[in-house]
Parts: structure tokens; sequence; C-alpha cells
């Protein structure tokens, strides 16, 4: 059979080369990058599972508008006030007001009547911090890194396969052991390569700019951070005059001024700098109607009427071209529902990826102290944050409302669960101890979804009644990956036995 | 152990050497793209930053291909000397 394929592009020496860069990166890279891609799975639908977390926000605004959403507010002079409007919140917006003393409160608010409630989730966020290892110092530059080497095990991957790309997807053994692994890790990279590399170097991106950023601004802007932040669409209106317990602006009014200046404007975030302040300025961030929804933000001054800056791909430079696209690409908020629904895909397949490739490397060293720390870190990396997300998504419906600091619990609670899985990983086989993870995962996936839809108020009639299918549709799909959980881990607990 | 570092080519060094070496080189390569690139300052630089994170790899691959890491550590100072010399000229 060899003797009919064709010999490969590259040398034998470098061929080796490739593939020893491929395997070292891969496999050293693997546990950080699959916390990354473990959360990636669920930010792209982050707005409906925020939304299914809180019972005020699945149910939805009362009304359109956003006349309320700043009652309560601006008593005391603030540093700055900040309203996310997802558009799965169903018209609520998530108010931040940031105290000059540096503390902030977040509270949900419905802009039609200005009824609100504390945010009462860290679901969200505890996704963000996790992909983006928020949590740790300077976690976005580990990150970043880990984009990197994601880039450069994806190159020498498809260097490794350059002879026979197009076969590989056609082949898919199922014996021996090490040729099926092999065969799903090589049709899964090629598949898989063009939409990995884009978020990988577009993450990096993300992450490691402002870094990179200052490198430029020594040498190629003589020290102008001016004329950087200008190049790279960072040059926003500052404001920097003390703030004021002034009348704070009608919210409606800002975004009717932003959508002025770019019609069809759709807001997602709105931020009042220093409001009250001779400089005050107003952010009004949204997407633009198209075909590819691309970022565009409006800097508004609150004192007169002024535009103080217009930023969309009209007015951009190349570089902040470069800059939306690579946040539109990464986030994969650029199209609809299908986009987001394929970035999920693409999350799913690529963790899938790397635990084959893991598997196949495992093969080939199975005895080892570093192995077998890889095999474990990689269990831990993967169905353990698994479990012990598929816990926090429970606490999220079964902790008590009215519990104190009930977002920082459902925090703890997920790191408690995750730290748990290491003993569980480090013990036992990593079959047996993936089994039992998904075992626990699904139980507790299906007893969140279970009471969110016996228990958590406003019910599935009512929901469905008032249009907020998705908070129902949610559960369904929750139950979903509950069963396929619980099936995977039936099948690799049948193997362990075989 | 994995990969070049079980060979006996010392492929320690060159592991070394494109670890710590490729960053700033990427970098500096960048720089001197965008202050050196003809057709615009501003198209000069937008290639010099995305083409940073898309060269990295290329970068690493690049100082490993060498034959040890002491010529890895030589070809990096002497690329890394001319890249300073043309970010400050």
């Amino acid at each position: 059979m060899n003797a009919t394929r064709k010999p490969h592009p590259l040398s034998r020496d470098t061929l080796a080369l490739v593939w020893d860069v491929h395997t070292a990166a891969g496999v050293l890279a693997a546990p950080l990058l699959l916390v990354i891609l473990v959360t990636a799975t669920a930010l792209p639908v982050h707005g409906t599972l925020m939304a299914w977390a809180d019972p005020f926000v699945r149910a939805g605004a009362a009304g359109p508008g956003h006349a309320h959403v700043l009652d309560g507010v601006g008593a005391v002079p603030v540093d700055g006030i900040e309203l996310h409007l997802p558009g799965e919140a169903g018209g609520l917006a998530e108010r931040t007001v940031e105290a000059t003393d540096g503390t902030e409160v977040v509270r949900w608010v419905d802009g039609s009547t200005g009824a609100s409630v504390p945010e009462r989730s860290h679901i969200v966020r505890d996704l963000y911090y996790l992909h983006f290892f928020y949590h740790l110092p300077k976690g976005a530059w580990l990150a970043g890194g880990v984009g990197l080497v994601l880039s450069l095990s994806l190159l020498t991957g498809v260097g490794v396969h350059l002879r026979d790309l197009l076969p590989q997807l056609g082949r898919l053994r199922r014996r021996p052991e090490r040729a099926r692994r092999a065969d799903l890790h090589t049709l899964l990279g090629t598949v898989l390569s063009l939409p990995l590399a884009v978020v990988s170097v577009t993450g990096a991106m993300l992450c490691l700019g402002t870094v990179f950023a200052g490198a430029h601004v020594v040498t190629t802007f003589a020290g102008d951070r001016g004329a950087a932040a200008h190049e790279l669409g960072y040059d926003w209106a500052i404001a920097e005059g003390a703030p004021t317990t002034a009348p704070l602006p009608d919210v409606d009014t800002l975004i009717a001024r932003a959508r002025a200046e770019l019609p069809g404007l759709d807001p997602h975030w709105i931020k009042l700098s220093h409001p009250g302040a001779d400089d005050a300025v107003a952010y009004v961030y949204g997407h633009l109607p198209g075909l590819a929804r691309l970022g565009a933000q409006v800097d508004l001054s609150l004192t007169d009427d002024r535009v103080l800056r217009v930023a969309a791909p009209r007015t951009a430079t190349p570089t902040a071209t470069i800059n939306r696209w690579g946040v539109a690409l990464h986030f994969g908020d650029w199209g609809g529902l299908a986009v987001r629904l394929a970035y999920v895909l693409v999350a799913v397949g690529s963790v899938a990826l790397t635990l084959y490739g893991v598997a196949v490397w495992r093969l080939r060293h199975p005895t080892g102290a570093f192995a077998r720390g890889v095999e474990v870190a990689t269990v831990v990396a993967s169905a353990g944050l698994f479990a012990a997300l598929s816990a926090a998504l429970l606490s999220a419906q079964a902790l008590p409302l009215d519990l104190p600091g009930r977002g920082p619990w459902q925090t703890g609670l997920l790191f408690a669960v995750w730290g748990l899985t290491v003993p569980v990983a480090a013990r036992w086989p990593a079959r047996r101890a993936t089994a039992a993870l998904l075992t626990a995962a699904a139980a507790w996936l299906a007893v969140a979804a279970a009471w969110s839809l016996l228990a958590t108020a406003p019910g599935p009639a009512a929901l469905l009644a008032s249009g907020r299918v998705a908070m129902v549709v949610t559960d369904g799909v929750l139950l979903a990956v509950a069963a396929a959980a619980a099936l995977g881990a039936r099948q690799l607990g049948q193997e362990v036995t075989r | 152990m994995i990969g070049p570092w079980k060979r006996r080519d010392h492929g320690r060094g060159r592991t070394l050497v494109a670890v710590v070496a490729s960053v700033p080189l990427t970098v500096a390569g960048s720089i001197v793209v965008a202050r050196w690139l003809p057709g615009g300052a501003e198209l000069a630089f937008a290639v010099a930053w995305l083409g940073a994170f898309l060269a990295w790899p290329w970068v690493v691959l690049g100082l490993l291909a060498l034959r040890d890491g002491r010529q890895a550590a030589w070809v990096a100072a002497g690329v890394g000397f001319v890249l300073g010399v043309l970010c400050v000229a």
C-alpha cells in the first residue's frame, strides 16, 4: 500500500521536526487549551445562559424603552455607569454602577418600569474568566500564549498531513484503537483547521494586542500614544473631570443620537463616563446591520450635543478594521443564531480533537510520570471542568435567590467541584475517571434543567406565552447534553469493563 | 520525553532558543515592517500588526530547523541585531 503513496513534500528531517513540534505543542498546551475550549462551547450562547440563570431575567422586560433604567442612580457622584443590553435578556439591562472608590454594584433593571434585582448568577462571568484565565494575574497573556501555541500546532498538523489531507477525510478505521484515535484526530483536525486557525490567531490578538501595541508605541509611533491609539481604533474620547450629581441623561435619547450617526445600530453596551463632569462622555457600542454585523461605537458629549467620535467600518484605519474583524471572528457575534451555533460545534469538535490527540500520544507513551501527569491534567481540564460547570448551572437554579453573595457562592462551588475532580482523575484510570465525571455532569445538568422547568418561575407555559421560547429551548438543550454525557459515560464504562 | 528532546542532536538547545527568541524576533520584525514597508504608513502598520501573529509559528519552526542550539542562538542573535538596527535607524 505504501508503494502507491506519493512521497511527502517535506524532507525526512523536516517532517520529523514538524511532527515533533506538533506533538510537543499539542500535548504541553492541551490542559490549558481544553479549559479555553470547554468554556468556548457555552460562550457563543452566553446571553441565553445569562437569562436562563435568573428568574427576573428569563421573564424579560415588561415593556420597551429605557426611561427608568437609571432610576435610583446619581444621588452621589459615580465614576461610571455601564449598561449591557443583551438581546436575550428581553429588553432588560445589566447595570453596573462604578463608585469613585472603585467598587461596583451590578443589577438587572427593567428600563420600562425601573424594577431591578441584584446580579444573582456568576455563571457567564465565570465562563469568561475561565476562558481568558482572568482569575490569574496577567492571565489573558497566558490565554494569548495558548492561542499562539495552538496556531503552531495547527500549522505543524497541516504540515504532517500535507501529503494526504484530502484522502484522510474519508479514512476512519475502527481497529486497532490507536488507528481509530489517530483517524478521528486527523479528520477533526482537517475539518476544523481553518476555523480553529481563525479563533487562535484572533484570540492571541485580543489577549496580547495591548502588550504588542506597547512595543509599537515606543518605536513605530515614537512615543505618540494618541497616534497609535488612532491607528488601532482605540482612540476613545476620555473623560477626566470630576463626576457630580448633575441629572443623568435619557438613555433612549443617547441611543437615538447614536443611531443618527450610524443608522440601524443595534446597541449592546452603553457607558456613561464621569457623569456630571464638564467633559462627561457617553459611549454607545453596538452592531451594524448587514451580512457581517460588525461592531461600531459612537462617543457622545454629555454636556452638549457634540458627537466626539464615530468608530465604524467606514471611518476605520486598516489596523482598526483588522481588530474589528478579529473581535467579530473570535466571538462569533458577526452573524445570527446559526453562526453562534456553528461556533459551538467548532468548540465541541475542538475539544474532541484535542482529547484524541492526547489519547494518540498517550498510547505511544503508556508509562512514566510525565505522561500520566498530562493525562490527569487533560481529564481535569475536560471532563472535570465540564462537571464543575454543570454543578454551577445547577446551583444557578437551586441556590436560594435571596442568598447573600449568591454569585460568589456559585463561583466558589464551581472551583470546589473542579478541585474535587483532581483526586478522581489522579486515582482512577483516565477512562474510568472520565466516565465518572461525565455521569456526575449528566446528573447535575438533568436536575438543573428539570428544576428550571418545574420549579423556577416563570414556568414554561408562561415563557412560551410571552415569546421567551429560548428559555424553554435551553432546558431541552441541557437535557440533551445530559443524555449525551450519560451515553458517553456508559460507553466509556463498557470499554473499561471490556 | 517527547519530540526532538529525545534525540541526540541536543534539541533542548534549539527549543530553548526558539522559545526565548521567537517572540522578540517576531516583534522586532513587525516593527521593521511597520517602519520600512513601502505603500503608506497605515497599510504598513496593518501588515505589521496582523503579520506578527501569523508569522510567529514560522519563526519558531525556522529556529527549530537549525542544526543545534548554538547555531540557533547565533542566527537569532544575528537576525535580532539586524532587526534592532533597522528598528532604530
